[in-house]
């Protein structure tokens, strides 16, 4: 993640969204004649495929499992996809999605099942064991460190019962029935400290990044 | 499938609070809608950030850098005022430590808490033998319709330890070792594995 993705806060609620992207970016998909042009071998059809999940797919499985071969994975899902509905695997193919999700997920489980295997086989034939090394890089770290400041700085300035809320809200986990109830809130009062507390965590984020441009700007 | 993902469901995803049904129509949702993907990114840094703060909130102003710089502020604000209370609680602390001394052979330690992530590349740093550890487990993208068990395993895949899951999980104090935290759906799938170091 970069520095500006993890600063630039864009907090938006979905009436937020401008209305362009709001109700008119995702395009409606029928899949039938994109799955049956697969089928039939077009390669178009298949760029296409490509096209249209290739990013989601990295995301998902770099989430789950890192960046490392994730080029080597998403090739491994399409493939799978691919096969499945040229050998007619996919009986619906208005499930398109929910079967790519499938492959993805069984993709990333096969994954955590082979490297518990590979440690097994690993630890009884050496005394020890080694991990990689997943510590957060320095970068990654520092945005991290700067995000929970400023969280810190929002809970400090914040009303008591206002931060309560979000203390049993993301630190508790409770659901915004039980808090509402015991703390005598109506679900927009609710919705408003913490869409509030957003807000001013995308706000304060915003400014944190400005004033570190204009400073390294300076110095150039 | 235009309409994007509302902030809620992005935000019960993180906690890891979703229904399956929702779980999958959100996460077909993220497949195609970019603008959902960095939406989510967004209130995933914002979750954990508000979670670690309110950790260090809630552990007291002792505990968390921020809280820390908070306190000795206020104290150099105003301490003349304070200085009456905090001798009383620091007398308070001295009895409580004398009565603890007497009553129990051996002082419990504090739980250490460590933060086990599901984006690979932020596993946390070793944590320390002979302490309970708290571990906050990060459920993004597990629904919340089934249940779930967890085990600790050693390096050897030995369990060594099981627990119910939830956001934050007890454990009783590990001996040092490398060690593997995994999370089963009740059928038996493993979901999720967390790799734990614990140093002396």
């Amino acid at each position: 993640m970069s520095e500006a993705t993890a600063l630039t806060l864009n907090v938006q609620s979905m009436s937020d969204l401008p209305e362009s992207t709001a109700m008119h970016e995702v395009p409606q998909h029928a899949w039938s004649p994109l799955v049956e042009r697969v089928r039939a071998g077009d390669r178009a059809a298949m760029e296409e495929l490509y096209g249209l999940f290739s990013k989601g797919i990295r995301f998902y499985l770099c989430r789950q499992l890192g960046p490392q071969d994730l080029d080597d994975r998403v090739h491994d899902v399409f493939l799978t996809i691919t096969q499945a509905i040229q050998s007619g695997e996919l009986r619906e193919p208005e499930r398109l999605m929910g079967y790519v999700r499938t492959v993805v997920r069984r993709q990333v489980a096969a994954r955590i099942d082979a490297n518990v295997h590979a440690r097994r086989r690993q630890a009884s034939l050496d005394d020890g064991i080694v991990l990689r090394d997943h510590s957060p890089d320095p970068e990654r770290l520092a945005i991290r460190g700067e995000s929970i400041e400023v969280a810190l700085r929002i809970l400090n300035s914040i009303a008591k019962r206002d931060r309560e809320v979000l203390v049993r809200f993301y630190l508790n986990e409770q659901p915004a029935e039980q808090i509402c109830r015991e703390m005598g809130l109506t679900e927009t009062q609710f919705r408003l400290i913490k869409s509030r507390a957003k807000a001013r965590f995308g706000e304060l984020g915003k400014a944190r990044l400005s004033r570190k441009v204009g400073f390294a700007a300076r110095f150039r | 499938m235009a309409d994007h993902v509302t902030e809620e469901d992005l935000e019960q995803y993180c906690l890891g609070g979703l229904t399956e049904v929702r779980c999958a129509r959100l996460e077909e949702h993220l497949l195609l809608c970019e603008t959902c993907r960095d939406r989510l990114t967004e209130t995933e840094n914002f979750v954990g950030a508000m979670r670690q703060a309110s950790r260090q909130i809630s552990e007291g102003p002792l505990k968390g850098r921020a809280a820390g710089i908070v306190a000795s502020r206020t104290w150099r604000q105003s301490w003349p005022g304070q200085l009456a209370p905090m001798l009383i609680a620091a007398l308070l602390l001295v009895c409580a430590a004398v009565w603890f001394g007497r009553h129990s052979s051996v002082p419990a330690p504090l739980p250490f808490a460590v933060e086990l992530t599901a984006v690979r590349g932020a596993a946390p740093g070793p944590a320390p033998a002979g302490r309970p550890l708290s571990l906050e487990l990060d459920l993004t993208g597990l629904s919340d319709g089934q249940p779930f068990a967890g085990e600790v395993v050693d390096a050897s895949g030995a369990r060594v330890a099981e627990f119910a899951v939830s956001a934050s999980v007890r454990l009783q104090a590990l001996s040092p070792g490398d060690y593997f935290v995994r999370i089963y759906k009740s059928s038996g799938e493993l979901l999720r594995e967390y790799a734990l170091t614990v140093k002396r």
